[in-house]
């Protein structure tokens, strides 16, 4: 051979080694994903028996469910359910590639992060009002049906799974509150006070405990506290758009999230964070805390139908996020209930799909269970008021009706706002991942952080509506401000109409 | 490939047959490369070139909406500063686990080469069984032994070495040193195979001449053993260097790119791009962007590599490496 040829193919071989010699390949499949769904792709077709697929991340009623199907299949012999449980993130890669393969489960909710209409107009879902009588519907309290949350273009394609809750409560564990020599019934109320408990809980832990933990893997957990709290202090911050209805422009350092900053770093140099809170997940850091290991979560109401099921002996109260020592200039973010689970467009069996959202909701096992069990507040008509007993689900509630104010949601005020979502390109590090970075000792500066944030905030948005516009909807940067909102009360339909 | 022999027979039937011959072995050896290349092009070549359609597009991996936007992904990695520092990582890792791996994999191997030694099977087993897990769960499971009340904390804290326990995997000062340590004793048993391999081709009658000339143990390897088991070496390398730098399953379970993205690899920001979003949709097009941006670079090490290969071939094998 020629010599040139001899080191082409030296070259070619030597390239195609380093393809063939890898381990893991090249292209991140997700192949590690627990994909649960095994072989079904024949959905059920011997002798009358119907094969029903359900997935969802719903972990915090696990057992619950599991007794609903058993019931359900003893009442409904011929039909059968698969469920799967999956982790959040697990659960969006695997149902993104579930549709796509055209192998989505019947019922699945809408992934976190993404629009109802958005995966409407790419047929992932059909619509339930052909399967669903008004029985059905007038179970539901008043607002569960929307045009923009559960609605779109004047059908229901998705019901809520609870009725939505602020998650950034903060639950304490009394007896540790004791051992620090603390009042178990005074809760502390201001940024100064949180601060010196949790100093004097890990103080008398003397490493066995620590005064507060965390699920630090989970950028979503630091995103949402930072937003509520802060929001407390009067930063117009939430988590339906990334404009803040304060200032009207994505106002991430503004002195009230500043406020937010300066308690975590505080907290993270006083050495109050468990150790093990910058490698752990929410249900880890919910375990950890049963386990007396933390004087101070920051958590939702779920939590509360979990501890009380694996950790009866637990003491625990809930309280309010703490204020600013300048006082509540804000009040915490109320959302209305949002899209939840829904049926799949190429789905075979939608008539027992809807049977089994009857059960699920019209029947008299799982909502009545749940609420008693603490998990959450239904979405069903007279439930909570009959079930409602555990008294920390309760006090969750009562605080929340105190601080917590509905805000105005601009899908609601106009349902193609969600074309600009699927227009927005995320900056990163988010404010989220800012404080994480700041808890974990990795940032020292987050103002700069902060303020660049902000402003690529403003550049990507902008964008996205331009975009959005560009393609046909109509909006504008305006649908995102609402002048007529006040902080201290509740956004309600007349304040929509007075928009208009 | 045999050369063709001009005789006065070319035309003949005996020529005719040969032919035949030739061609039948031929084909039956496209049949047997057939499966490998058919599975190579549908799992491999296909995502290679699909990769670069959507490159060009701005794409969302979900929704039907795409759109061509040509060179703007690449545009907008360039002006991304955490892609450079992912970057940055890539090689920060690299530059930490190839040496480490070639010199103790040789160190291992040259014991275990002492026809002396008894028992060298079993070790070599001991040593090749981590490269058989799988990483992603050896991921997980290191997070509880590195982790603030794992094993190792123990151990060191009761040597007295530490005082209070470090979070190895969630400090952003030791992320990135851990991270190393754990993908080097994993894959310090495939290394120690191929310097075994290596070595076991050196001739055993330059041992003996060197004894018999007097030779100590140091001298014998650098005179002898290192300039036999350098293409070699040079090979071991060359695919440390690639397999360090695709590095993904072992940093997404540890600390999926974290603390702040200490740990953050291309791979790991290539993924975090392509499946997941807190407000938006997830950008599959920049994702395989940077996916085409980083290949360039490996490729381009690749060339480089070969081309050091080839130069030192030329020089005559057994000289000493200029």
């Amino acid at each position: 051979m020629k010599p040139g040829l001899r080191t082409f193919t030296q070259l070619l071989a030597v390239l195609s080694l380093i393809q063939m010699s890898a381990c893991s390949p090249a292209a991140p499949a997700g192949s590690d994903n627990a994909k649960g769904n095994t072989s079904s792709d024949s959905k059920g077709a011997d002798n009358g028996q119907v094969v029903l697929q359900v997935m969802d991340w719903s972990d915090s009623v696990k057992s619950l469910r599991d007794e609903f199907h058993k019931k359900f299949m003893e009442k409904y012999p011929n039909i059968k359910i698969e469920y799967t449980q999956l982790t959040v993130d697990q659960f969006k890669n695997t149902v993104i590639t579930a549709v796509k393969t055209n192998d989505a489960p019947d019922l699945f909710p809408v992934p976190t992060g993404m629009k109802l209409s958005t995966l409407v107009k790419d047929k992932w879902f059909q619509p339930l009002d052909p399967y669903i009588d008004d029985a059905f519907k007038n179970q539901f309290i008043d607002g569960t049906f929307q045009n923009g949350t559960t609605m779109v273009d004047g059908k229901i394609y998705s019901i809520p799974e609870a009725m939505s809750l602020p998650s950034t409560l903060v639950f304490y564990n009394k007896k540790l509150f004791r051992e620090a020599g603390l009042d178990p019934e005074k809760p502390p109320a201001t940024y100064a006070e949180f601060r010196d408990y949790a100093q004097k809980i890990t103080a008398a832990g003397k490493g066995k405990y620590y005064g507060i933990i965390e699920g630090g893997k989970q950028s979503n957990r630091w995103l949402s506290t930072l937003r509520e709290w802060s929001s407390l202090g009067g930063s117009g911050l939430n988590g339906n758009s990334p404009v803040s209805l304060a200032t009207k422009q994505p106002t991430y350092d503004s002195q009230a999230v500043l406020d937010v900053f300066g308690l975590f770093k505080g907290l993270a140099k006083d050495g109050s964070f468990h150790p093990k809170t910058m490698s752990i997940s929410a249900p880890e850091a919910r375990a950890l805390f049963a386990q007396d290991q933390a004087g101070f979560i920051i958590q939702g109401a779920w939590n509360v139908g979990v501890w009380n099921k694996d950790n009866p002996k637990l003491e625990y109260g809930v309280m309010a996020p703490p204020l600013p020592e300048s006082g509540r200039k804000g009040s915490i973010p109320v959302t209305s209930s949002g899209a939840w689970i829904g049926l799949s467009a190429n789905s075979k069996h939608p008539k027992e799909a809807a049977l089994y959202l009857k059960e699920f909701y019209g029947g008299d096992f799982f909502q009545p269970k749940r609420v008693e069990s603490g998990d959450s507040f239904s979405v069903v008509k007279g439930v909570n008021e009959k079930y409602a007993k555990a008294p920390q689900l309760k006090a969750y509630y009562d605080i929340v009706q105190n601080y917590g104010r509905m805000i105005p949601d601009p899908s609601v005020r106009n349902p193609d706002t969600a074309a600009v979502f699927s227009e927005f390109k995320d900056v990163h590090p988010d404010a989220g991942e800012i404080l994480s970075a700041v808890v974990a000792g990795a940032m020292k500066d987050e103002k700069e952080a902060l303020a660049q944030y902000s402003k690529q905030l403003g550049t990507a948005w902008n964008s996205a509506v331009e975009a959005a516009k560009g393609k046909g909807a109509k909006v504008s940067g305006a649908d995102f401000e609402f002048p007529n909102w006040d902080p201290m009360k509740n956004y309600t339909s007349e304040d929509y109409k007075a928009l208009k | 490939m045999e050369n063709a022999v001009l005789t006065p027979e070319s035309g003949t039937a005996a020529a005719r047959t040969r032919k035949k011959r030739l061609r039948s072995v031929q084909g039956w050896c496209w049949l047997f490369i057939a499966p490998n290349l058919i599975f190579y092009a549908m799992f491999q070549g296909w995502p290679i070139v699909i990769n670069w359609y959507y490159a060009l597009h701005d794409w969302s991996g979900l929704s039907s909406d795409i759109q061509y936007v040509g060179l703007q992904n690449f545009k907008d990695i360039i002006h991304d500063m955490y892609f450079w520092k992912a970057y940055a990582n890539s090689f920060k890792f690299m530059l930490g686990s190839v040496p480490l791996l070639l010199l103790l994999a040789l160190f291992i191997a040259l014991v275990l080469n002492n026809p002396k030694l008894r028992g060298a099977t079993v070790y070599r087993t001991l040593y090749f069984i981590p490269v058989v897990t799988t990483a992603s769960i050896v991921g997980i499971i290191m997070v509880y032994i590195w982790g603030s009340d794992g094993a190792v904390n123990f151990l060191l804290t009761s040597a007295g070495i530490l005082k209070t326990p470090v979070n190895w995997l969630g400090d952003a000062n030791w992320a990135m040193f851990t991270v190393i340590i754990i993908y080097v004793w994993k894959n310090l048993g495939m290394n120690m195979i191929y310097w075994l391999a290596g070595l076991q081709t050196v001739p055993r009658e330059l041992y003996e001449a060197a004894r018999v000339d007097g030779a100590n143990s140091l001298r014998t390897f650098i005179y002898i053993t290192v300039p036999q088991i350098a293409p070699i070496g040079l090979v071991i390398l060359l695919l440390n260097i690639a397999g360090s730098l695709k590095v993904f399953d072992l940093i997404k379970t540890m600390t999926e790119g974290g603390p702040f993205y200490a740990t953050d690899v291309v791979s790991t920001y290539i993924y975090r791009y392509a499946f997941s979003s807190e407000m938006g949709l997830p950008r599959m097009g920049y994702a395989s962007a940077a996916g085409i941006f980083f290949a360039f670079t490996i490729v381009l090490i690749a060339i480089l590599q070969a081309w050091i290969n080839g130069r030192i071939n030329k020089s005559g094998k057994g000289g000493r490496i200029s």
